[in-house]
């Protein structure tokens, strides 16, 4: 189900360019203060899409919140387009594991999306056209007047990018993004994303603990390391698009990729360690 | 969490529950089963006792418990040319100014005192001093300053109702999924959007909650207060035919408060359905 329609009235803000230069972050924990960053460097470049994978603990999730603004780093700095990211940036949206909560619950699908044109980076002329193709591109025409608590955790989730993606960000953070949905829902939602990732346009950053998953969908995977020491290691993952979830998974370079990124998720202790 | 701060988020009744709707379940057929399970089996249940109680009162008659069917005719006498329903009327009258402004304050505090640290720690230990005094201890003292006014029982249920209103208000503010000030947050929300468009609305379900309760309240101390004073309302019309032995008039105002209390609940039930629908559909057929 990649959807590919006509070039978009909802085309992203330019400047989707990530520099993150040895961010640290620490929390303030029982027994004194965690560090759950310790110095990660990383340029994310505009328009791309970028997996970043590692184990529980890496800090990935972590570092995702630094980007959508909503952690401050306490060492190093963080900055979308050559801005510092301080608060959240008016140019990305973050969209969370846990759809169930993230959503508004007393709103429609339809309103959802209008609450993201709503909070949009740039004012929408056409709100009403806005939210009629959101919901054509992510499927759901036909549930517009429903309320969340109605749905299946797929569409739910299929709402909450869409509220995303409304309100015409430049880029998109995605959280385990589709780890909480069934098997056949999840492989929909990642050709979903693709689908609008190649036709509006924007950054894609993708928080996973599957490897399949962000070899499927990326263009570039980073490898955290444990306990947030570091990027392990960021491999290109040079697929043809538009990717197939059956030739695509089959295809020898896909299983090479995949099987050199599950060796350095599996030694990004030692390296952590080493490091 | 500090200890006060548990007090005041153990105290609140009803949770704000997110995740999924509980998956229905299958409509039992209806058989002779079916009908002792239904609420008709229940209201026959009150038809037998007045029943029962119409035999008793004909059986070994008590000039404390008249029959039922005297009552009834008390009743339509009183609704029809006694003063029954101004009564009625004045407590209304006092128990909406009352309930109104204990919704309004509630609201406003409770909601205050979570999004605002330093009204939190001024008015706590407030809330929590005034909670467990019972409210009619206060009529006394109301009487001194506003004498046996509309304005006595207006200001005693505004201090009984309030608290429960605060507390919930206070409790649903707080218990806002992370996931969902995190979205307030990605988009960019000012103070005052987050709060009319995120938090007041997730807190609506346990806002509702206490004006649930604050509205138990307010009929309890709008009937009270005006029983105790003796100046005026329902309170005072059931006392004063008690005093004066008319005793199937006073279980005539006995029986208004207990249907004006019923109908109360169930309008409150209806508006409730309609503004937190959402919730409502989650939580399936309400308690009464």
């Amino acid at each position: 189900m990649t959807a590919h329609p006509a070039p978009s009235r909802l085309s992203p803000a330019p400047g989707g360019e990530i520099d993150l230069t040895a961010v640290a972050v620490e929390y303030a924990g029982k027994k004194g203060n965690v560090r759950a960053l310790k110095g990660v460097s990383l340029h994310i470049r505009p328009n791309e899409f970028l997996a970043i994978v590692g184990r529980s603990g890496s800090g990935k999730s972590t570092l995702l919140r630094v980007i959508g603004g909503l952690i401050p780093p306490s060492e190093g700095t963080a900055a979308l387009g050559g801005e510092p990211i301080v608060r959240p940036p008016s140019s990305a949206r973050f969209v969370a594991q846990d759809y169930t909560q993230s959503l508004l619950p007393w709103l429609t699908v339809e309103d959802n999306i209008r609450f993201g044109i709503r909070h949009a980076v740039r004012p929408d002329a056409d709100p009403d056209g806005s939210v009629a193709r959101m919901l054509d591109l992510v499927g759901l025409a036909h549930a517009r007047s429903r309320y969340p608590g109605e749905l299946s955790g797929g569409m739910q989730q299929r709402v909450a990018i869409a509220r995303a993606l409304a309100s015409q960000p430049s880029v998109l953070l995605l959280d385990e993004a589709f780890s909480s949905v069934d098997a056949l829902s999840r492989a929909k939602l990642q050709d979903m994303i693709l689908g609008l990732w190649e036709t509006l346009r924007f950054t894609a950053v993708l928080v996973t603990h599957d490897i399949d998953e962000a070899v499927y969908l990326a263009d570039r995977v980073a490898v955290m390391q444990e306990r947030g020491a570091g990027i392990a290691a960021l491999v290109d993952v040079d697929l043809p698009h538009p990717r197939h979830q059956v030739e695509t998974r089959e295809r020898p370079d896909y299983l090479a990729y995949r099987r050199e990124l599950a060796a350095r998720v599996l030694t990004s202790d030692l390296e952590g360690a080493a490091a | 969490m500090s200890n006060t701060e548990r007090a005041l988020t153990l105290n609140r009744l009803g949770e704000v529950d997110g995740g999924h709707a509980a998956p229905k379940k299958p409509r039992k057929s209806l058989g002779v089963l079916g009908l002792f399970h239904s609420r008709l089996f229940g209201w026959s249940a009150v038809i037998a006792l007045l029943v029962l109680w119409e035999w008793i009162a004909s059986v070994a008659p008590s000039p404390g418990l008249p029959p039922p069917s005297r009552i009834w005719n008390s009743w339509m006498a009183e609704i029809t040319k006694g003063d029954l329903l101004a009564q009625l009327g004045e407590t209304m009258l006092a128990m909406l100014y009352g309930y109104a402004v204990a919704a309004v304050l509630g609201i406003a505090l409770g909601i205050a005192m979570a999004r605002v640290k330093v009204l939190y720690a001024l008015f706590e230990p407030i809330v929590e001093l005034w909670r467990p005094i019972p409210s009619i201890i206060f009529i006394p003292v109301i009487i001194l300053y506003a004498g046996l006014g509309l304005e006595m029982n207006v200001i005693v249920i505004v201090i009984a109702a309030t608290e429960s209103v605060i507390l919930n208000a206070y409790g649903g503010a707080r218990s806002i999924p992370p996931a969902l000030l995190d979205t307030a947050a990605t988009f960019r929300l000012t103070w005052w959007q987050t709060l009319r468009e995120i938090v007041l609305p997730a807190a609506a379900p346990q806002i509702f909650v206490g004006l649930r309760l604050a509205l138990a309240k307010s009929l309890v101390l709008a009937v009270g207060s005006g029983m105790i004073a003796g100046n005026s309302g329902i309170g005072f019309y059931v006392i004063n035919a008690q005093q004066t032995l008319d005793i199937a008039k006073m279980y005539a105002g006995a029986a208004t408060v207990a249907l004006t209390g019923y109908a109360l609940n169930l309008l409150f039930l209806f508006i409730e359905s309609r503004v937190v629908h959402w919730h409502a559909a989650q939580r399936g057929s309400a308690i009464v």
